[in-house]
């Protein structure tokens, strides 16, 4: 695994690679936390609008 | 001695070309040098060197990198020399779309304690809007979803604040942008966060998920 820093390109060390780990993991709880948000989102939409809600109140009331 | 070893390109003799550490120990009043290592011309005012262009946006450092997914800006690139910072970069990732994140380092290298903190709000081109926020992590996300499939280039404006104070956090706050793209991925994205340790930093360090190529400008506010 390499790290580029300025312009010099080298091995990581073990503690950067730990930490490239850390990040990479925290991006992807980041990254599936978002997709849920917005999947919640869109099953709200569709039930809302369900209820007899119109467009511009299901918006309205998700914050659109 | 051929005449291209005289003058232009191939000369063996550069005057006033230096670095910031090799400048004329003798100079006189009015010599002007151009220092290789900070791209500035300085001129000798009588009794110190004074950079001609020392006021707005100053250009510190910037590079390209190639098929990295981490970046890190140099040693030093941060310095009390400037309170505010202005980092510019844009990045497609090579093949799988790649997410990014920002954490500070020193000289010796990367901090990543659980001292991340800040949010975002953005713009997704399946016209959709979402938020994030983090405590306590031990990096800051800069983009979330899917954001840099092949050949499409993001850009990131980030602005940072205190790095070279030992007494003061950290912050930054900026911008994101993508080419467009259809269905849940960034359009836009506006984001502020602070690393929670009150110490001095001298960079930044880049994470992408996966192999990335792009470019970085760091420009300090004089």
């Amino acid at each position: 695994m390499k790290i580029q820093i300025g312009n010099e390109v080298r091995d990581m060390t073990f503690e950067e690679v730990q930490n490239y780990e850390q990040t990479l993991l925290e991006q992807s709880i980041q990254q599936e936390a978002l997709e849920a948000k917005l999947a919640a989102k869109e099953s709200a939409k569709v039930k809302l609008a369900a209820l007899g809600l119109t467009e511009d109140e299901v918006n309205a009331l998700i914050g659109l | 001695m051929p005449f291209s070893s005289v003058l232009g390109a191939s000369s063996v003799i550069k005057p006033g070309v230096c670095t910031s550490t090799t400048r004329p120990s003798v100079p006189y009043e009015g010599q002007l040098i151009y220092e290789t290592d900070t791209d500035r011309v300085a001129a000798y005012n009588g009794s110190a060197w004074v950079y001609t262009h020392s006021s707005g946006l100053i250009y510190i450092t910037g590079t390209t990198f190639s098929a990295q997914t981490s970046v890190a800006l140099p040693n030093n690139t941060f310095t009390s020399t400037h309170e505010y910072h202005l980092v510019m970069m844009d990045a497609s990732a090579d093949s799988t779309a790649a997410n990014l994140s920002l954490q500070v380092r020193d000289n010796s290298g990367t901090k990543s304690a659980a001292s991340y903190n800040g949010g975002g709000i953005g713009q997704l081109f399946n016209n959709t809007q979402s938020t994030f926020g983090v405590n306590g992590a031990t990096s800051f996300q800069l983009m979330q979803a899917t954001v840099g499939s092949s050949a499409r280039r993001c850009s990131w404006t980030i602005y940072v604040s205190n790095a070279a104070s030992s007494t003061k956090n950290t912050v930054w706050n900026g911008t994101a942008t993508a080419d467009p793209q259809s269905g849940a991925s960034l359009g836009g994205w506006h984001f502020g966060g602070s690393y929670g340790v009150a110490e001095t930093h001298t960079g930044l360090t880049f994470t992408f998920s996966n192999a990335s190529s792009g470019q970085y400008r760091v420009y300090g506010l004089a």
